[in-house]
């Protein structure tokens, strides 16, 4: 087991990700540090935060109550962002490392995880300045030994689930609409399941011989996990599924090199993970444009950005990965018999549906707000002429190849400090277009000027096409050297 | 058919390739042996303009491969797995090709059926490409390359990977495009099949042709003397 780790360690030690995304990696870090620390003040300021607001002198109960719905936070935190740990696990198969090992290996390694990290931020600082000097120590430790065993009972259950094939976008619309609806319910004093929670904590606090209870669920989490992973111990993909089924678009494959080029990525999209749940991730942003133009629904600029938001967020969210999307096989592309514009007018045609898509998705947005018809449309015209433009031409500089296979969510790879620099233009020509017209108050035009541009945009999308084949011929070479270093 | 002009190719002061002149012409059917590292890819991939010549060119038909994309309607070519999709069906993938080269559904039954003691279609209808044993990727690869109905065939180590009657099979497929006039250049590490199949066999050492044999009797000792086989 020590090998293991230290194999693993060897393994992110010399790992290319470290040459390759300094500027990732240091954003990250900090991003990381942020919220440890954030997280640490939380927890030593629970009891004063706490009392400041319910006036109650004894916060313990009303504390453990809401570490519940940090622990639903969490628990969808994981599903979304946690990785197992794999440990490439195949040279180990054939040698004398006993296979219980192998699969106890990856969940040992999953105790030290961020978000576990994050957790014990919370409630030792808790634990230690209200918790230990108000109780008896029994009542202390078991209290500290149930929180704990709950944070590793969502870690293994996490881990099981993640497993599993039949993880789909509905079980996790369902996930999030019930837990909504209890959160609703708790707040409107209808059904207070936090109350309950705390008085189950309280219940086995009390008891220290309860304590057997959560000690009891996490090693049934434990061995939940460990079983699903010994199913996949065995490196033959589970992979029955009948290929070429999902979405074929015969349609599109005898209407010219274009259409042909469509309906391959079309099938990408269909048949990998990461671009399905890159583009879910931009479905998932009208909704926040919704909740965001509750609160803000009378400046016009902020109105602005949220359409500018809505409209672009899935076409970007997908083609800000543009040629990346093609890293595996881009060979293919540049020996085949397809023109370099023909290759970009397909990409050009994929950013226009998509961002249709978007726009007649948040046709009830604007059911809701009839003054959002000017501006989605007036963005969708922008997105189309303009802000495929800037991404194609941005996308020539791309030189990180991406595997289609992984999720999209806290995802870097393929990213580099072009996708960061991307949303200045994208943002900032909108911006200008609105403050030039402001200047001159007639920024209630500012939607027309963006729409025209947009239009503009468009119109010359032909010549603006050909610009960038040239810009892409000039870059290919370097381009495909760093795609091929998959 | 294709001419390499003074190409040159260097990374980090280290020259792979150098080459003052060669003329592939049509028809012939070029093998090309070597070390690893010899620079045999390079060449290749310099040929298919994957990548930039440090000087010089290569010409296809005259022209200038990197100011050009007319070769690519007449070329086919598979380096290695860069070169197919692999989310696709075989099926799928080699349709695609065929529709770049304006072949219909009919063109491509019959040329499965006049492949199908390469590769059975219906064997692996079923699977993406990215799930297929390197051998099969690799006869993938190799049949849309030549479906493409290519006047020059561009393959790197084709053999490799294969099954004895697939590689007996590719061997005979080869010399058949050959006498119907398309020319081939392909590298190898099997001098054996080489000499079989091969009018001219260019020896790479180094980045540099140090022997361009016509394949006659003593060819293959010849090679085999180079390579140190007893």
């Amino acid at each position: 087991m020590l090998n293991l780790f230290l194999h693993q360690w060897l393994e992110t030690k010399r790992s290319l990700f470290w040459q390759k995304s300094v500027f990732v990696n240091i954003l990250s870090g900090i991003m990381g540090l942020y919220f440890l620390i954030n997280f640490l003040l939380l927890g030593f300021y629970a009891d004063d935060l706490i009392q400041s607001v319910y006036q109650e002198s004894n916060t313990i109960r009303l504390f453990s109550g809401f570490i519940l719905f940090y622990y639903l936070f969490d628990l969808f935190a994981r599903f979304m962002v946690q990785k197992n740990t794999v440990l490439s696990i195949q040279p180990y198969l054939i040698l004398p490392v006993s296979k219980q090992s192998l699969i106890h290996y990856p969940l040992v390694r999953s105790i030290f995880s961020f978000l576990n990290v994050l957790a014990l931020c919370l409630i030792i600082p808790y634990f230690v300045k209200v918790v230990v000097p108000g109780t008896s120590p029994g009542f202390a430790s078991s209290w500290f030994a149930t929180l704990i065993a709950l944070m590793f009972i969502n870690n293994f259950i996490i881990i099981a689930i993640k497993k599993l094939d039949a993880i789909n976008p509905i079980l996790i619309s369902i996930f999030i609409v019930s837990i909504g609806s209890l959160l609703y319910l708790n707040f409107k004093d209808i059904f207070s399941l936090s109350t309950h929670f705390s008085a189950m904590i309280f219940f086995i606090a009390e008891k220290p011989i309860m304590v057997v209870i959560p000690i009891m669920l996490l090693a049934i989490s434990y061995y939940f996990a460990f079983s699903s992973l010994r199913k996949g111990l065995y490196s033959e993909s589970p992979n029955n599924r009948e290929a070429g089924s999902q979405g074929t678009f015969s349609f599109l494959t005898r209407r010219g090199q274009v259409a042909n080029l469509l309906a391959i990525e079309l099938k990408m999209i269909f048949r990998n993970k990461r671009p399905k749940t890159a583009l879910l991730y931009g479905v998932l942003m009208i909704p926040y444009g919704l909740l965001l133009l509750q609160n803000k629904a009378d400046d016009y600029f902020l109105i602005l950005f949220i359409g500018f938001m809505i409209i672009s967020s899935i076409p970007t969210m997908y083609a800000q990965l543009v040629f990346s999307w093609e890293s595996s096989h881009l060979d293919g592309y540049l020996t085949n018999n397809v023109t370099i514009v023909n290759y970009l007018k397909s990409k050009y045609l994929l950013i226009g549906l998509l961002t249709i898509t978007s726009y007649l998705l948040a046709l009830p947005l604007v059911l809701v707000h009839p003054e959002l018809l000017k501006i989605h449309t007036a963005m969708l015209f922008y997105t189309i002429g303009v802000s495929s433009t800037i991404i194609l031409t941005l996308g020539c500089f791309k030189r990180k190849p991406i595997s289609l296979a992984k999720n999209q969510m806290i995802n870097y790879e393929g990213l580099s400090i072009v996708e960061f620099l991307m949303i200045f233009p994208l943002l900032g020509l909108p911006s200008i277009i609105y403050f030039i017209l402001n200047a001159y108050d007639q920024s209630a035009y500012a939607e027309y000027g963006i729409g025209l541009v947009g239009l503009a945009g468009i119109v010359f999308n032909h010549q603006l096409l050909q610009a960038i084949g040239r810009l892409f011929v000039k870059n290919k070479y370097a381009m495909g050297q760093g795609f091929r270093k998959n | 058919m294709i001419e390499l002009l003074e190409l040159q190719k260097t990374y980090s002061e280290k020259t792979v390739l150098s080459i003052q002149q060669l003329t592939i012409s049509t028809g012939e059917l070029v093998g090309l042996v070597g070390n690893n590292g010899a620079g045999k890819t390079t060449m290749l991939s310099l040929i298919l303009d994957l990548i930039k010549p440090t000087k010089g060119m290569a010409r296809s038909k005259q022209k200038d491969v990197s100011k050009t994309d007319s070769w690519k309607a007449y070329t086919g070519s598979y380096l290695g797995e860069g070169f197919l999709i692999p989310f696709l069906t075989p099926l799928e993938f080699l349709d695609y090709v065929g529709n770049l080269h304006g072949k219909n559904k009919a063109d491509l039954s019959d040329f499965l059926s006049d492949v199908s003691g390469f590769f059975s279609g219906d064997m692996n209808a079923k699977k993406y490409i990215r799930d297929l044993s390197i051998g099969n990727k690799n006869k993938i690869g190799i049949l849309a390359a030549i479906y493409a109905s290519p006047e020059i065939l561009i393959l790197d180590e084709p053999f490799a990977n294969l099954d004895p009657g697939s590689q007996s099979w590719l061997k005979r497929k080869l010399t058949e495009l050959n006498q119907r006039g398309v020319s081939v250049l392909m590298s190898s590490h099997d001098l054996k099949h080489v000499t079989d199949v091969c009018s001219r066999v260019l020896l790479l050492d180094n980045g540099k042709i140090i022997k361009d044999i016509h394949v006659s009797n003593t060819a293959l000792m010849e090679l085999e003397a180079y390579f140190s086989i007893q």
